[in-house]
């Protein structure tokens, strides 16, 4: 009869061989993980230099989209997808015509267009982005409705993507998205939106006469001021004298300084009479962006505001006005006046041009 | 038959490059880096050089001082690829140099084209 020691012994030995085999099976699992990703990584590497050469033919001219189409097998069609889709980056102009019918011809649209409506949002900006590069103008179908994805990134490579095709148009339905909580996303889309030009001003004008969010609706103020869309002057000024948003009312004196119209220096001539110092500070330095010499009289009473923003604004556009501006400046900093104001005035007077 | 130096890391863009130039008859020398080039520069004698600004090495800018250093090589024609987005940097090529600039992404056809009107 065995003790109880003998089992003990029997126990642990057996567990040992367990766990020896464990281990020596987790180290030959390893390794053959190791020895198949190196075969795969090569049998890639080689199908990938050998299609990379149709590609650069392709490319060059010297091949047209349908021999290459037929070259590649289909296992090999996402990796050739992606290929194209790095010369697609490259380069530009005729390419994109022959890129775009061997993308149709290994089915690297309909594969995207699939992955567009992924639950995933990373796959759905991913396809976004690939379907752009794509340059085959009839995608725009399936990014259109990617602009009102709920999130922001799938947005965004939507609207870059419909640039690249030039739908620009269709980039205004982005314009609602400008009512974004945090200021950095709103920021992002303005900046895609600047890129694809006028396409967007109705739309544009549409938001800032319906939105109720005013940090919204001062984005696409700032946007239509950088593209100088001198058509949505009237709804500027309506912005400017009936928003009782500060932060509206600014970016609509910015816009208008922007425009540089003269439809606009009425209106901002009445933004000097607003009730807060920073909305009165952005007109006189609209104004002074202008450097028109008839608002010399309605500008010199800022120099004595106390904001020291709205002086050194008022002393700027004075600068910017000639001869006339700059004698103004100098004889207000021969007036008494506090220490901070005649620091403003030197430090301004010191900038400008000397005159010959 | 005219000599054109390619001095570009990217080996799509310099496989196309040389593909276009070639088909229009050229001949065509490619180097990866920037002292590769300014190597070939100097032994290769080319007739015009396209020469990329984001490389290991040197950079297209210390490539392009160098060659422009030398009172032998301050004729030659260099064309520099410059990337979308530093088109604030063609300026400063122009300073150092810089016989004209392509920005990329750009069309194959397009350096064929700059190159004959940079060599007429």
């Amino acid at each position: 009869m065995q003790g109880v020691g003998d089992i003990f012994v029997s126990a642990a030995v057996v567990s040992e061989l367990v766990l020896g085999g464990l281990l020596l099976c987790t180290v030959l699992a390893i390794v053959l993980h190791r020895l198949a990703r190196l075969w795969l990584d090569t049998d890639v590497a080689r199908r990938r230099s050998r299609y990379d050469e149709s590609a650069a033919l392709l490319v060059a001219g010297e091949m047209d989209s349908l021999t290459l189409t037929r070259l590649v097998a289909p296992r090999d069609h996402k990796l050739v997808e992606d290929l194209l889709a790095e010369y697609a980056e490259k380069f530009s102009g005729e390419v994109h015509q022959s890129l775009a019918e061997a993308f149709v011809g290994i089915g690297a649209v309909a594969r995207n267009r699939a992955r567009a409506r992924s639950r995933f949002w990373w796959v759905r900006a991913g396809a976004a982005h690939r379907l752009g590069l794509m340059g085959y103008p009839p995608v725009t179908r399936a990014l259109r409705p990617l602009l009102a994805d709920r999130h922001l990134e799938v947005r965004l490579a939507a609207a870059r993507s419909l640039v690249e095709l030039g739908a620009d148009k269709m980039i205004g339905d982005l314009a609602g998205s400008l009512a974004e909580p945090d200021l950095f996303s709103g920021l992002r889309l303005a900046d895609v939106i600047l890129d694809a030009g006028h396409g967007a001003v109705p739309s544009l004008i549409r938001f800032v006469c319906t939105s109720p969010v005013a940090r919204g609706v001062a984005l696409a103020l700032d946007i239509l001021g950088d593209m100088r869309a001198v058509e949505a002057t009237e709804v500027i000024g309506n912005a400017l004298q009936h928003s009782p948003s500060l932060e509206v009312r600014a970016a609509a004196c910015r816009a208008l300084g922007r425009m540089e119209s003269p439809e606009a220096v009425p209106l901002l001539c009445r933004a000097l009479h607003d009730a807060t110092w920073e909305v009165r500070g952005q007109a006189v330095q609209a104004l002074g962006r202008m450097a028109d010499p008839a608002a010399l009289p309605m500008i010199l009473p800022f120099l004595e505001e106390a904001s020291p923003w709205v002086v050194y604004n008022a002393a700027v556009a004075l600068g910017s006005m000639g001869p006339e501006g700059m004698d103004a400046l100098r004889r207000a900093h021969g007036r008494p006046g506090t220490p901070l104001r005649a620091l403003i005035l030197e430090e301004v007077l010191a900038t400008q041009p000397q005159e010959v | 038959m005219p000599k054109i130096l390619v001095v570009e890391d990217d080996p799509q863009i310099a496989r196309i490059v040389q593909i276009k130039l070639k088909n229009n008859g050229f001949e065509v020398v490619h180097a990866t880096d920037g002292g590769a080039g300014l190597a070939a520069v100097r032994d290769l004698h080319p007739d015009l050089v396209l020469l990329d600004v984001m490389m290991p090495v040197m950079d297209g800018y210390q490539v392009l001082r160098a060659i422009r250093a030398e009172p032998k090589l301050s004729g030659l024609p260099v064309i520099m690829l410059t990337a979308k987005g530093q088109e604030r940097d063609v300026l400063h090529g122009f300073r150092d140099g810089a016989t004209d600039y392509i920005i990329k992404p750009f069309s194959p056809a397009e350096v064929v084209a700059r190159v004959q009107r940079a060599l007429r």
